[in-house]
């Protein structure tokens, strides 16, 4: 049942499983480094703004960490099938993987990825260099965000 | 002068249009960015404990915010930012705590209350128009949106 859910709602709203939104600016990068790592929230308007920018969407939920010891995050499933939002994910310094369904993505830097969160997913972390990431949430636009 | 205090698109407006005495109306807050410096005391203030997200969503109940817009979905996302982060509260604390000496707070929770309406009433010295009757209407467009 969960399966033709999620395959019906994904078809409703053009939705992949995953997807690089954009990129955020090198400037923008160092800013959400920094704000992090220094605990500055100065900057966090601008930052938001940014992504916003390349969103076009309301974004929520955001949070903003460094990580220094490896991990495996707790995998997750939303059985939301009513609100076409999804999670994303910004990584500007440091290694991970995000694991979403059987694939394993690498974050790469300073590229906002999405993710399907009707799939399950988690996010590794393999080694002792520090991690800054940033996560959020967006409501999915369909004509601005969709798979065409 | 009654000066009444909420979050943007808080009850302020909805408070003030309840009184026969003169008011001002202020916001903690707006599009994302602060306005504590900008608040200063009056004789009388009434501080509105709203929940931030609620006021959010009337915003978005209003019409604040289409999904065209891009600078308004950009001050949407500052909003959300703003409420979900410790700042915005420690400020409010701090000027209630440090600034504000003679004020009245108001939980929109109470406002169902008989008592409510008469702690207004004999702090602002001035009948409070509101219906009780209609409260249930009210609660249901403004309280607990989210």
């Amino acid at each position: 049942m969960s399966q033709l859910a999620r395959n019906e709602f994904n078809k409703k709203y053009a939705m992949p499983n995953s997807k690089i939104m954009g990129t955020i600016s090198d400037v923008i990068a160092k800013k959400l480094t920094k704000l992090v790592t220094t605990g500055n929230k100065d900057d966090i308007i601008e930052i938001i703004d940014h992504i916003n920018t390349i969103l076009g969407t309301r974004i929520s939920d955001i949070s903003a960490d460094v990580f220094s010891e490896p991990f495996t995050s707790k995998s997750q499933i939303s059985q939301d099938y009513e609100n076409p939002t999804g999670v994303f994910f910004l990584v500007t310094q440091g290694e991970a993987d995000l694991i979403v369904g059987p694939n394993k993505l690498k974050m790469g830097l300073n590229k906002i990825m999405f993710v399907n969160e009707r799939n399950m997913y988690n996010i590794e972390k393999p080694n002792k260099t520090n991690l800054v990431m940033l996560s959020g949430r967006f409501t999915w636009d369909m004509t601005k965000h969709g798979e065409t | 002068m009654i000066q009444i205090i909420d979050f943007e698109d808080g009850l302020q407006e909805f408070f003030a249009s309840r009184f026969t005495v003169d008011t001002t109306i202020e916001t903690w807050d707006l599009r994302g960015g602060f306005r504590f410096d900008k608040i200063l005391p009056a004789n009388k203030n009434i501080i509105i404990l709203s929940k931030p997200f609620d006021c959010l969503q009337r915003g978005v109940l209003s019409g604040k915010y289409p999904q065209d817009d891009f600078k308004k979905l950009q001050d949407w996302s500052r909003r959300n930012w703003r409420y979900t982060s410790p700042e915005i509260y420690e400020h409010i604390n701090s000027l209630l705590t440090q600034k504000i000496e003679n004020k009245l707070v108001i939980h929109p929770e109470e406002l169902g209350n008989p008592v409510t309406k008469k702690r207004i009433e004999k702090y602002i010295g001035s009948k409070f128009d509101w219906d009780i009757s209609e409260y249930e209407t009210f609660y249901t467009e403004n309280i607990n949106l989210r």
